[in-house]
C-alpha cells in the first residue's frame, strides 16, 4: 500500500465510503453527499493540498461531482453522487475558496446548485439563459428500454411480472381459489424479494424508487 | 404417490386461473400430489427481465428452485416461459460455479443456498412420462373434434440429456391425441405466436406472426387452438380481437390441461372457462360437457 493511500484511509475514515487507488498516483475518495464538505477540508487542510478542478458527469440518473486535488504530484479525487430530480450539493467554496469558479460553471452548464456558495451567478451562461434547459444535461434515462419499463416495475416492487387487480382477485375466491402463493399475495417472500434486489443492487442498476414503486425515468 | 413442487408462474393465478383449476384437479386425478411454493416470484420472464438483469434473473430463478429443493421435490412448469427460466437457469447454475457462488452469496443472507438438486419438468413431461399415454386415455372420453395445436417456441428448447427439439413437442402431440382430438396439420405450428415482440414491436407480433398463423388454422377446420403456455393464450387471445376485421374466425383458445379436464369430464363452469377471452366456455358446451 502506498503510504498516500493508507493516510488518506485513516484521515477520511467515517467520512468516506470507499478509498481506492486507481492507478499510479491516482486516488478515489468517495463520500455521501452530505459529507462532501468535510470531505473537501480534510483534503485542502489536512494534507496541504492544491485544488485543481472539478469534474460533472452526467450519468443518465445521477451527476457525478468530482472534485481533484494535487497533493504533492498526485492527485486525489473526492467524489460523490446527486440525484437528477433534485441535483443540489452543499459548496465546497467557503472551504476551497478556488473552487467557487468551476461549481459556477458547473451550474451553469448542467444545473447543480451549490448550495451555500458565496456568489452564486452565472458564469459563463448569459444571466437566467440556462436556468430551464441546462445545455450539458441529458434527459434523465436508465438501462431499462421503454417498452420494458412496465414490467419491470411490476417484477421488482411485487415480484410478478404482471399486476393482480382486485376484479382478479375476487373472481379467483369466487372460483374457490385460495389466494395466489407468489410474492404479489404473499407479504413475507415479497418482503425477503425487495431485500435480495436491494441486496444484489438491481434497484440501482434499474434506477428504481422505491418509495414511488416507480423507475426513475419515464 | 409421486410429488411436485407446482410452479404457476404470473400469467396463469393472475390471467388465467381457469388453467390452475384444470392444472390441480386433472394431476389430482392422475394420482399426481403438487405441493405449493410460498412465496415464489416471476420465473423470471426468459425475454424481458433476462435481457434488463441477467444478473436479477439468475437470483431470483435460484431463489424459486431454492424453494422446490427446501421441499426435496422436482418442479413442474404449466408455462413454456416458466420452463425455460427455471430449466436454463438450473442447468447453467448447476455448470458455472462462479455464477452460482454470486447467486448463493445473495440468498446465503436469507439463509438459502441453491444446491442443483432437483429437476425442472413441464406438466407436458409429466403427463406423458408420469402419468403416460394409455392411462389417460384409459381415464378420458374421446372428445372427437378437430383442433390445431401450437407448441409454443420455449417448448422446443432442448434439455442437456436429449438435444432432440422435438421430444417435447411430441409428447404434447400424444397428450392431445389421447383425448381423442384430431390433430389437424396446418404448416406454421413452429411459427412463434409473436408473444415475445409484443412490447418492441406490437405491429410485428400481430400481422407477421399471428395473423399468418390464425389464416392457416382457419383453412384446415380447427374447432378449436390447443397450446401449452399462457403468453401464447394472451397473444392468441387479444390477438384474435385486435384482429377481428382481419378475416378471422374467432376460435377457443385453450391449454391442454383444460382440453384434458373436458376430456376427463369437467365441465366449463367447473374449470372456470370464462376467465378467458376466446369462446372456450361454448367449446366446453358443444362437446357436451
Amino acid at each position: 500500500m502506498s503510504s498516500l493511500l493508507g493516510k488518506l484511509e485513516k484521515a477520511l475514515k467515517g467520512q468516506a465510503k470507499s478509498v481506492s487507488s486507481t492507478k499510479d498516483r491516482r486516488y478515489r475518495v468517495t463520500v455521501d453527499s452530505e459529507n462532501i464538505v468535510n470531505g473537501a477540508k480534510i483534503l485542502f487542510d489536512d494534507f496541504k493540498s492544491r485544488f485543481m478542478t472539478a469534474t460533472c458527469v452526467d450519468e443518465g440518473l445521477d451527476f457525478s461531482i468530482l472534485y481533484h486535488f494535487d497533493i504533492g504530484g498526485e492527485v486525489v479525487t473526492l467524489g460523490t453522487s446527486i440525484p437528477k430530480e433534485d441535483p443540489r450539493l452543499q459548496s465546497i467554496s467557503l472551504a476551497v475558496p478556488t473552487a467557487q469558479w468551476i461549481e459556477r460553471e458547473i451550474t451553469d452548464l448542467f444545473g447543480v446548485k451549490f448550495e451555500g456558495h458565496p456568489q452564486p451567478e452565472e458564469l459563463i451562461a448569459a444571466e437566467g439563459w440556462a436556468e430551464e434547459t441546462p445545455p450539458l444535461q441529458k434527459p434523465r434515462e436508465g438501462n431499462i428500454v421503454p417498452e420494458y419499463r412496465g414490467a419491470i416495475e411490476n417484477v421488482i416492487s411485487t415480484g410478478a411480472v404482471v399486476s393482480l387487480s382486485s376484479f382478479t382477485k375476487r373472481k379467483r375466491q369466487e372460483a374457490g381459489l385460495a389466494p395466489t402463493t407468489i410474492t404479489i399475495e404473499d407479504e413475507e417472500g415479497r418482503d425477503e424479494l425487495h431485500k435480495i434486489l436491494k441486496r444484489s443492487k438491481v434497484d440501482e442498476r434499474a434506477g428504481f424508487d422505491w418509495k414511488k414503486k416507480k423507475l426513475r425515468y419515464k | 404417490m409421486k410429488e411436485y413442487a407446482l410452479f404457476l408462474g404470473c400469467n396463469i393465478p393472475i390471467r388465467y386461473p381457469s388453467t390452475e383449476i384444470a392444472t390441480r384437479k386433472v394431476f389430482e386425478e392422475f394420482g399426481i400430489s403438487l405441493v405449493d411454493m410460498k412465496g415464489y416470484t416471476c420465473c423470471p420472464d426468459p425475454v424481458v427481465t433476462r435481457l434488463a438483469d441477467p444478473e436479477m434473473s439468475y437470483v431470483l430463478s435460484a431463489r424459486n428452485l431454492c424453494l422446490a429443493e427446501e421441499k426435496g421435490v422436482d418442479i413442474m412448469t404449466v408455462c413454456n416461459g416458466c420452463d425455460e427460466s427455471l430449466l436454463e437457469a438450473n442447468e447453467i447454475l448447476k455448470k458455472d460455479a462462479d455464477l452460482k457462488n454470486r447467486v448463493n452469496e445473495v440468498l446465503s443472507d436469507f439463509g438459502r443456498e441453491y444446491k442443483g438438486t432437483i429437476d425442472v419438468k413441464h406438466s407436458v413431461e409429466v403427463l406423458h412420462e408420469d402419468v403416460g399415454v394409455s392411462k389417460i386415455k384409459d381415464t378420458v372420453s374421446s372428445l372427437g373434434f378437430k383442433a390445431a395445436i401450437h407448441y409454443g417456441c420455449h417448448l422446443f428448447r432442448t434439455k442437456e440429456e436429449d438435444e432432440d427439439p422435438w421430444t417435447r413437442p411430441n409428447m404434447m402431440k400424444a397428450v392431445v391425441e389421447a383425448t381423442g382430438v384430431e390433430l389437424v396439420e396446418y404448416g406454421l405450428e413452429k411459427l412463434c405466436c409473436g408473444y415475445p415482440a409484443l412490447l418492441p414491436d406490437p405491429e410485428l407480433a400481430l400481422n407477421e406472426r399471428l395473423l399468418p398463423k390464425l389464416k392457416s388454422i382457419g383453412k384446415v377446420g380447427a374447432k378449436c387452438v390447443v397450446l401449452s403456455c399462457p403468453a401464447c393464450m394472451i397473444q392468441f387471445e387479444s390477438g384474435q380481437v385486435k384482429l377481428k376485421d382481419a378475416g378471422v374466425e374467432r376460435l377457443p383458445i385453450i391449454h391442454v390441461l383444460e382440453l384434458l379436464g373436458l376430456s376427463m369430464g369437467m365441465t366449463g363452469e367447473e374449470l372456470h372457462l370464462e376467465f378467458h377471452r376466446s369462446p372456450a366456455m361454448d367449446l366446453a358446451k358443444e362437446v357436451g360437457v
